[in-house]
């Protein structure tokens, strides 16, 4: 059997059939390389342009910010009242766990005032599991939820802390994605 | 004369103006000039960088060209908010938008007629101008979009 066949072969199988025509569906292509006795190596391009995901859209200083909504775990309303402090970090207390408050507008370095979010009865918590520790992070406004396809924030600026790509919103306006790996 | 000649004999510059100074790109980098869209600023950015644009689908960066030159902020009345407009450039394979005031004209230049800079005005460094040119009493600063767009960028954000 060549190992052009034994690719066949693994494509053949349902589960694979499922990921390379997922793939293909983004216009994307995935390799597979094989050593015997050593494992296998599954290479997937996908092109930035083209990936669409599934996010929650967020006001933050009345800039429109989506948030991929496979990093969130949960969506909460919480009383000012019930925020508590741990070693000078606000954090709330969720079924048990601590979860650290994070200022939407101090991650993004807007030129406003910071964590005036205690002046308000009531605040609107994103909380972003991102594997390691869970944090919440406070936004302004939790709008609605959106497929959202993602674009590449230009070349020319590399590497935006906290901000991952960029899409574009009903209207014709840019939005930005939220990079919850560094916020988290 | 062949056109072809005609076009190595001379460039084709840009005219735009910035805070009340005629300022020139070669035309072959720019793309289209647009009236401004709404901006979407980027956080954690240089503070010359305006922000994002949607140019039909791309998303753009826009260079606010008087912080990128340091030249005042304050407004120049002569020029209405109307006039202002933002150049797309394509420069190493990238678009870039330029906000500028107002967009004058082209022209065209012999490289023989672009006299080199012996000093400028401290707040623009010297390595950016490509050259200054008099045309009819009026001066207009050649702009080196390579090396002002790309020397060492400075560190993002805070």
């Amino acid at each position: 059997m060549s190992s052009q066949d034994k690719l066949g072969l693994i494509f053949k199988t349902d589960i694979m059939n499922e990921v390379k025509t997922n793939i293909e569906k983004l216009d994307g292509e995935i390799y597979i390389e094989s050593k015997k006795g050593q494992g296998s190596k599954f290479t997937i391009v996908l092109p930035l342009t083209l990936a669409i995901t599934e996010a929650l859209m967020v006001k933050i200083n009345k800039e429109i910010f989506a948030i991929p909504l496979n990093a969130i775990s949960e969506i909460l309303k919480i009383e000012t009242k019930n925020i508590k402090q741990v070693k000078g970090n606000d954090v709330i207390l969720l079924r048990d766990e601590t979860i650290s408050l994070i200022d939407g507008k101090k991650s993004l370095n807007m030129n406003v005032e910071y964590n005036l979010y205690k002046t308000k009865k009531e605040i609107s918590v994103v909380i972003i599991n991102n594997g390691g520790n869970p944090i919440g992070l406070i936004v302004d406004e939790l709008l609605y939820q959106q497929e959202i396809v993602i674009k590449s924030l230009s070349d020319y600026l590399e590497n935006v802390k906290n901000i991952s790509g960029a899409t574009i919103i009903g209207d014709g306006e840019v939005a930005l994605i939220l990079d919850v790996k560094d916020i988290a | 004369m062949t056109k072809k000649e005609k076009i190595t004999e001379k460039t084709q510059y840009i005219s735009f103006i910035i805070a009340r100074e005629e300022y020139g790109v070669e035309l072959i980098q720019t793309k289209e000039i647009i009236k401004p869209l709404k901006i979407t600023p980027v956080p954690n950015t240089s503070d010359y960088i305006s922000g994002v644009i949607n140019l039909r689908g791309q998303v753009i960066p826009v260079i606010d060209m008087k912080k990128k030159l340091n030249l005042a902020i304050e407004k120049d009345k002569a020029s209405s908010k109307d006039e202002e407009k933002i150049i797309i450039i394509n420069i190493k394979g990238m678009l870039l938008g330029l906000y500028v005031d107002c967009v004058k004209e082209v022209v065209n230049l012999k490289n023989s007629e672009i006299k080199d800079v012996k000093e400028t005005k401290n707040e623009i460094e010297k390595e950016f101008i490509k050259g200054v040119i008099n045309i009819d009493e009026k001066l207009i600063i050649i702009l080196d979009l390579k090396k002002l767009l790309f020397a060492k960028k400075e560190k993002k954000g805070a």
